[in-house]
């Protein structure tokens, strides 16, 4: 009788045993460096955390993140910091600044690397083309669309209003890297659309909040300087895209309308039309790649890619205020980005 | 036609309606079908295409509250005829929009203006949506054309196509059905034709087969015909028959047998008498008498001779009816044969104060090879026949052949025509001229006797030669019987055979005062037996039966023996065993057998016994004088009855 009791015990014992190590998860750290804190690399990152943690559960996820305030030198810093500590399971950097910096980190060559937030991973040196592969351990998607396809996209907008004369328009810019490439990328292919002129307005990049505002009063002054030459503006990608109320300054001072935008909030705020990844799903595509690599998968053979969920948004009080009539396929694509 | 042939001639019409009227059904139906689809997918055009592009446009202004704004209407109102453009071009339909209130054409793809006839347009409702269509001509063209309005915008919108590709595709359905239709009749009419083959035409044949085996041989056939319905039926029925037919046969032919038993018996029974009178008479005619006595006696020989010869047609009739005439080939001298006629039969002719001409073309040095027998009765019947028919005038009989002859033997036609100056015969009567017992009159027979068998005996030997004879007559011109046979010929040599002239030079040399053991029952053929055979310079010794008769040879001194064969106590064919058996030379006494019997079968029977020759009574001197001599000759003589 004492012999089954004792049976019973352990198999009582053992099966706790094997029920509590069932439900333990694993642990696994990740550092996240983000360039600054702007909206669409604050919201593309937590899309992450919470996409990597749903697609994820039997882990548990240690996230460190840092914040490089628009600094490449303080993502070096950062990096050199996180050099003497043990290494994370994977570390991803936000936005093209952090990214240049991790890549070019002699100390985690051998930790997996993902980017997110990198409009020209190619022109940043991460890889030789879209669709090649990273020797440094690094992987990602760039989050913007092609230049051609957006000239073909404004281009459309305008040729449906038979203009006689060709739209000119300035291209704002910082000199923030991924927002001279791709301005550098629509000027080499101005010459193809007979509707658009492009003029470029540029502003020296500059880091930190009181820079972003500096760089709108740049802008805006140059704008307006030009009133008269340009029909309307582009709003290129990058840290001045992000800057609060350069739309709404340039309407006042200027009068001129933004006729193509790189980000959601500035169509809002009256840009014509605008292509832009959103931050959602920028994040969630950067989770599934960072559950591959986490399940061992090797960031070196994971290829650099492009994203492929795009969000078009159109402003028709713009197109009114024009007389810009946006062709019906852009504001079926638009759905619930239409804004007046 | 055979029946196959009939059926398919029958079937391949019928068919051919069939196939027709139901092609035509199909096509009727599939111009409907067709055309019902060309304005299904006309009407789903302007429904599901036209009418969505513009709804499609006007709910996205709708939705973003540009409804209103006319730079965006027009503009979607643009894209909207962009569209349709490409729509034209994509699917070579016209599309054109109009005002629907005033009619002005806003929008067309037609370069020429669109008035439609509507009236008798059918109405229709498609993706809830009121659709018009229908046939119109438009600038002289047809056309196939749906409509609808779009109200909000108050638009009439018109899709049109041209009815040529339809018309085309009717043409090419019509085509095609006419081509199915006749592929669907040949087919059927080969599978009608081998199914009609396997289970009627086949079947038929192998009935018909052995239908026309029962005809032939008259025996029981067996059908290999497994079928289980009325052909199966009727090959079951035929193989009855078949059996029926055998027996019938059999029977027929016992009873035939037995009439020609009866036929020899009679044969016999009435020959033994005869040749009694017939000998008698001539006898008498050879004693001293009174010129009237001469006479009666005269007249006597000549009615037993009628008789004689009247019986010799019924018999020789009755054994060529009875299929017992069997063809005898041998290779003689058809040209000696024919001069040995004349010859015989010119002292007729000559009483009748007619001549009798033989002509022949190369035949001289032509041999043949048929059945002597039966074409030299042929040509006796007809020569006779024509002599008895001319007075003071010509009977002249040629012979030629149809083929050159050569060295080697090869089968020839032999055609021999006896053509008199005679009485002729009337047309009407020349088809039954070859009847038994017929002559071209009644009052002929009385006129100039005979049975009106010869003629009928004469052609039925031609036939069984393979030949036939043919008549050509004119009244009181005469008439020309053309005898045809299959024979074989060849260039004889010198030697091959023996020409009459040469048997005529040896027959001079009859043995004189023969010792000749006359065996005869009958003691009136046995007076006038010996009596005859005294003319001939015999010495005769008689005895009444065969036991005596092998006797007597035993005992030596005998040259020759008459031997009767139906005799009391010993019959010849036993007694000529006896002497065959006896030792020494005296078992090579030549026996010569005496009979009333007429039937080759049975002369041959009795030379099998041991006989050398056979003389059929009633006796002649003649025919006495020629046995004699071929024993002289010492060869093998043919039977000469």
């Amino acid at each position: 009788m004492l012999k089954v009791w004792f049976s019973f015990f352990f198999a009582f014992v053992f099966s706790v045993a094997n029920l509590s190590s069932a439900q333990a998860k694993e642990a696994l750290d990740l550092v996240i460096l983000e360039t600054l804190p702007v909206p669409i690399v604050a919201e593309s990152r937590a899309e992450f955390e919470k996409e990597l943690i749903r697609i994820m559960p039997d882990h548990d996820f240690n996230v460190t993140t840092y914040n490089a305030e628009g600094s490449e030198v303080r993502a070096k810093e950062i990096l050199t910091e996180l050099a003497l500590e043990p290494a994370p399971d994977l570390i991803v950097s936000v936005a093209t600044l952090a990214t240049r910096a991790l890549n070019a980190s002699e100390e985690f060559v051998d930790t997996p690397k993902l980017f997110m937030v990198v409009s020209a991973p190619v022109e940043e040196g991460i890889v030789p083309a879209i669709g090649a592969t990273s020797k440094r351990n690094m992987t990602g998607e760039s989050h913007v669309l092609d230049a051609k396809v957006k000239l073909d996209m404004l281009d459309g907008v305008l040729r449906a209003s038979k203009p006689t004369s060709p739209f000119t328009i300035g291209l704002v810019h910082s000199t923030y890297p991924s927002s001279s490439n791709l301005v550098n990328q629509l000027l080499a292919l101005d010459s193809d659309y007979e509707n658009i002129n492009l003029v470029a307005v540029s502003t020296p990049y500059l880091e930190g909040d009181e820079g972003r505002v500096e760089m709108t009063d740049n802008i805006v002054d140059s704008l307006n300087q030009k009133r008269s030459e340009l029909d309307g503006y582009w709003l290129s990608s990058g840290p001045l895209a992000e800057a609060n109320g350069l739309v709404e300054k340039v309407k006042e001072t200027s009068g001129l309308l933004p006729l193509f935008a790189e980000s959601i909030s500035s169509v809002k705020d009256g840009a014509l039309i605008g292509v832009v990844s959103e931050p959602a799903s920028i994040g969630k595509s950067a989770a599934r790649k960072a559950k591959l690599i986490l399940e061992k998968k090797s960031a070196r053979d994971i290829p650099v890619g492009k994203m492929d969920t795009y969000t078009v948004a159109v402003n028709v009080t713009t197109a009114i205020k024009l007389q810009l009539p946006i062709p019906s396929s852009y504001l079926k694509l638009s759905k619930e980005h239409v804004y007046h | 036609m055979r029946i196959k042939s009939k059926l398919l001639v029958i079937y391949i019409p019928i068919l051919l309606i069939g196939m027709a009227l139901t092609g035509y059904w199909a096509y009727l139906t599939a111009y409907d079908s067709v055309r019902e689809r060309e304005y299904q997918l006309l009407t789903q055009t302007l429904t599901l295409n036209v009418l969505e592009i513009i709804d499609e446009r006007r709910e996205l202004l709708i939705e973003s509250g540009l409804e209103n704004v006319p730079v965006f209407r027009e503009a979607y109102q643009k894209e909207v005829f962009e569209e349709l453009k490409s729509l034209q071009q994509a699917t070579d339909r016209h599309f054109a929009i109009s005002d629907r209130s005033t009619g002005t054409v806003i929008f067309s793809t037609s370069e020429s203006k669109v008035v439609l006839k509507a009236e008798d347009a059918k109405k229709a409702t498609i993706a809830n949506r009121r659709v018009a269509f229908g046939e119109s001509n438009v600038n002289d063209t047809d056309v196939l054309f749906a409509c609808a309005v779009f109200a909000p915008w108050n638009w009439k919108v018109t899709v049109l196509q041209a009815a040529e590709p339809l018309q085309s595709s009717l043409f090419t359905i019509a085509w095609l059905t006419s081509l199915v239709t006749l592929f669907a009749v040949v087919i059927v009419s080969l599978l009608m034709g081998k199914v009609t083959q396997v289970f009627v035409v086949s079947p038929i044949e192998k009935i018909k087969s052995a239908a026309s085996r029962i005809a032939i041989d008259h025996k029981k056939v067996s059908i290999d015909l497994q079928q289980n319905d009325e052909l199966g039926s009727l090959a079951r029925d035929v193989e009855a028959m078949s059996e029926e037919i055998e027996q019938y046969v059999a029977q027929a032919q016992q009873a035939n047998r037995a009439k020609t038993d009866f036929l020899a018996v009679m044969s016999h029974e009435i020959r033994t008498p005869l040749n009694g009178i017939q000998g008698l008479a001539t006898l008498l005619l050879d004693t001293p008498l009174s010129d009237k006595q001469h006479q009666y006696a005269s007249d006597l020989k000549s009615s037993a001779s009628i008789l004689a010869t009247v019986i010799n047609d019924v018999l020789d009739l009755s054994k060529i009816e009875s299929g017992m005439s069997e063809v005898d080939v041998t290779e003689f001298d058809l040209d000696a044969m024919l001069n040995d006629l004349i010859t015989l039969l010119g002292t007729n002719a000559s009483a009748n104060s007619t001549r009798l001409i033989y002509s022949s073309k190369n035949m001289e040095s032509v041999a043949v090879t048929s059945d002597i027998t039966k074409l030299r009765q042929i040509i006796i019947n007809l020569v006779s026949n024509a002599i008895k028919f001319t007075h003071k005038g010509t009977v002249s009989i040629s012979a030629k052949l149809k083929q050159p002859s050569t060295e080697a033997m090869s089968d020839n036609r032999l055609v021999i025509a006896v053509k008199d100056t005679g009485i002729g015969i009337e047309p009407d009567r020349l088809e039954h001229i070859f009847d038994k017992f017929t002559q071209s009159d009644s009052s002929i027979t009385r006129k100039y006797g005979g049975t009106g068998l010869g003629l009928a005996i004469a052609k039925q030997l031609a036939q069984i030669l393979g030949g036939d004879i043919k008549v050509v007559s004119k009244v009181g011109e005469g008439s020309c019987f053309t005898v045809t046979a299959d024979v074989q010929s060849r260039l004889k040599s010198d030697s091959s055979i023996e020409s009459s002239s040469a048997r005529k030079a040896q027959g001079a040399s009859l043995p004189t005062d023969l010792k000749v053991l006359l065996a005869e029952d009958n003691a009136i053929n046995a007076v006038v037996a010996q009596a005859l055979l005294e003319q001939l310079h015999c010495h005769v010794e008689h005895v009444d039966n065969g036991l005596k008769a092998a006797a007597r040879v035993e005992e030596g001194g005998i040259d020759v023996v008459f031997m009767d064969v139906h005799m009391p106590v010993m019959d010849g064919i036993e007694a000529t065993k006896r002497i065959r058996k006896l030792e020494g030379e005296l078992s090579k006494t030549p026996v010569i057998g005496l009979t009333a019997e007429a039937f080759k079968e049975r002369h041959i029977s009795f030379k099998q016994a041991g006989m050398d020759d056979i003389v059929t009574k009633p006796v002649t001197v003649e025919a006495l004088q020629e046995s004699l001599l071929k024993l002289a000759l010492n060869k093998e003589v043919p039977d000469n009855s």
